[in-house]
């Protein structure tokens, strides 16, 4: 039986589960929940994630959501197939757990909105926050100052090897690299040298011809 | 070496320090004064490049992110104290589940609710009215869902207390007490049943006995 996840494949939490699982080279099947006629707060979808959003998994009788938990629960079980995204030893995987927490209290924070402003609103024809962007822009160009520190002394963010903690930056970053903010990233010799090495993966070139790029 | 927390005596240090000690694990405390800004200086910025609490130092081992380091605890010394992660990979599932459903979902609203009621004034930025109603709703919303959850499972992640639980105590604790808000937790028949029981485990006791901020 293979698991199922519930989301739409261009959608960045759902992408999150499906790198790993092409890293993990898990089979999956995807079922579409369909985000712009809000399918995720119908019933249905609500009986698998009581808030209403995207991705669930379903494995057998095993389910769960919140896409990082859901990363970490198929890296965990599969540890010792495809790419070990956890880590060698005890104080590794804590490192790997520390930046791929920055990801969702730092980056993520910034990262989100500004992708909705400049890239999903105008698809469903609603109004960007321009200030909002502007602000969100400032603090972002900080919190990047930091990484591209962290990536001056070590190769990935959490060491030398490819792990979660660079995994769960990629379908946010992915996005944000379609925006004018790129130049934010390209203007910074080690966050450059680390986006293009992570994207020549071959995992994340599957991802991106499922979603359609 | 004995493992050092920075920051006690605030919020999200003490999600450390509870896991710390219910796993029977010694260790020191170093205070950051943030209102003269300490967290923002060299010394503080290397152990915490983002200049937040907490900052913890095991020997040679640095790590932040208070959720990291409960995981970090909780797995280093599993063998000892109530097992925080669950005792299958299915029932750690759950454990990530409700404990990144904290960081992502529980935590931001009441972030905000802390920051524009208990420490707008100190912090010297106008209380923002329209938010703490906005946040209200929000966390109010985020409980009727752990409500419809608690009252099928004693704890988030199923019968036995976890990382996740412990994670809400100390924004909670401030949700109930200086924000003024416990009518939340006390109208929720099982959120209300839930707080009760984790707030007074004795590690949680201790945690505030020893490190609430000093009035």
């Amino acid at each position: 039986m293979v698991v199922k996840l519930y989301g739409q494949v261009t959608a960045v939490c759902p992408q999150r589960v499906l790198l790993c699982f092409l890293e993990k080279e898990i089979e999956f099947e995807i079922v579409h929940v369909d985000l712009d006629t809000l399918e995720q707060k119908k019933p249905e979808h609500l009986l698998r994630q009581p808030f209403g959003q995207v991705p669930a998994i379903e494995d057998g009788d095993f389910k769960l959501f919140e896409s990082r938990a859901i990363a970490r629960y198929y890296a965990t079980k599969y540890l010792d197939q495809g790419t070990n995204l956890l880590g060698k030893s005890l104080e590794h995987r804590a490192i790997v757990d520390q930046w791929a927490d920055v990801e969702a209290h730092y980056f993520n924070v910034l990262a989100f909105p500004i992708v909705l402003n400049l890239l999903i609103k105008p698809r469903l024809g609603e109004a960007c926050d321009v200030v909002l962007v502007e602000e969100l822009k400032v603090k972002l160009e900080v919190v990047l100052d930091i990484y591209e520190n962290r990536l001056g002394s070590n190769r990935f963010l959490a060491g030398d090897e490819f792990t979660m903690a660079d995994l769960t930056h990629m379908p946010a970053m992915g996005y944000l690299m379609r925006t004018d903010v790129n130049r934010m990233v390209k203007a910074r010799v080690n966050m450059n040298r680390w986006w293009e090495e992570i994207t020549a993966r071959p995992a994340w070139k599957k991802l991106m011809k499922m979603a359609g790029f | 070496m004995v493992l050092k927390v920075y920051g006690p005596h605030f919020a999200s240090p003490k999600r450390a320090l509870v896991t710390l000690i219910e796993k029977g694990v010694p260790f020191e405390t170093v205070p950051v004064d943030l209102m003269k800004g300490e967290h923002k200086q060299p010394a503080y910025l290397a152990l915490q490049p983002f200049g937040t609490v907490p900052a913890v130092v095991d020997g040679d081992y640095k790590i932040f992110e208070s959720r990291a380091v409960m995981r970090y605890v909780a797995e280093k010394y599993r063998s000892q104290g109530p097992d925080l992660l669950g005792k299958t990979v299915e029932e750690r599932g759950q454990v990530e589940q409700w404990l990144d459903v904290e960081a992502t979902t529980y935590n931001p609203p009441l972030l905000n609710l802390t920051l524009h009621i208990m420490f707008a004034s100190v912090m010297g930025f106008p209380s923002d009215e329209k938010l703490i109603k906005e946040s209200e709703e929000k966390l109010a919303a985020v409980l009727d869902v752990y409500e419809a959850h608690l009252s099928k499972s004693k704890y988030l992640a199923g019968d036995f207390v976890s990382l996740a639980d412990l994670a809400h105590l100390p924004f909670t604790d401030y949700l109930v007490g200086p924000i003024g808000k416990a009518y939340l937790i006390k109208d929720r028949k099982h959120v209300s049943a839930w707080w009760d029981d984790i707030s007074s485990r004795p590690a949680w006791k201790e945690t505030l006995e020893k490190y609430s901020f000093p009035a």
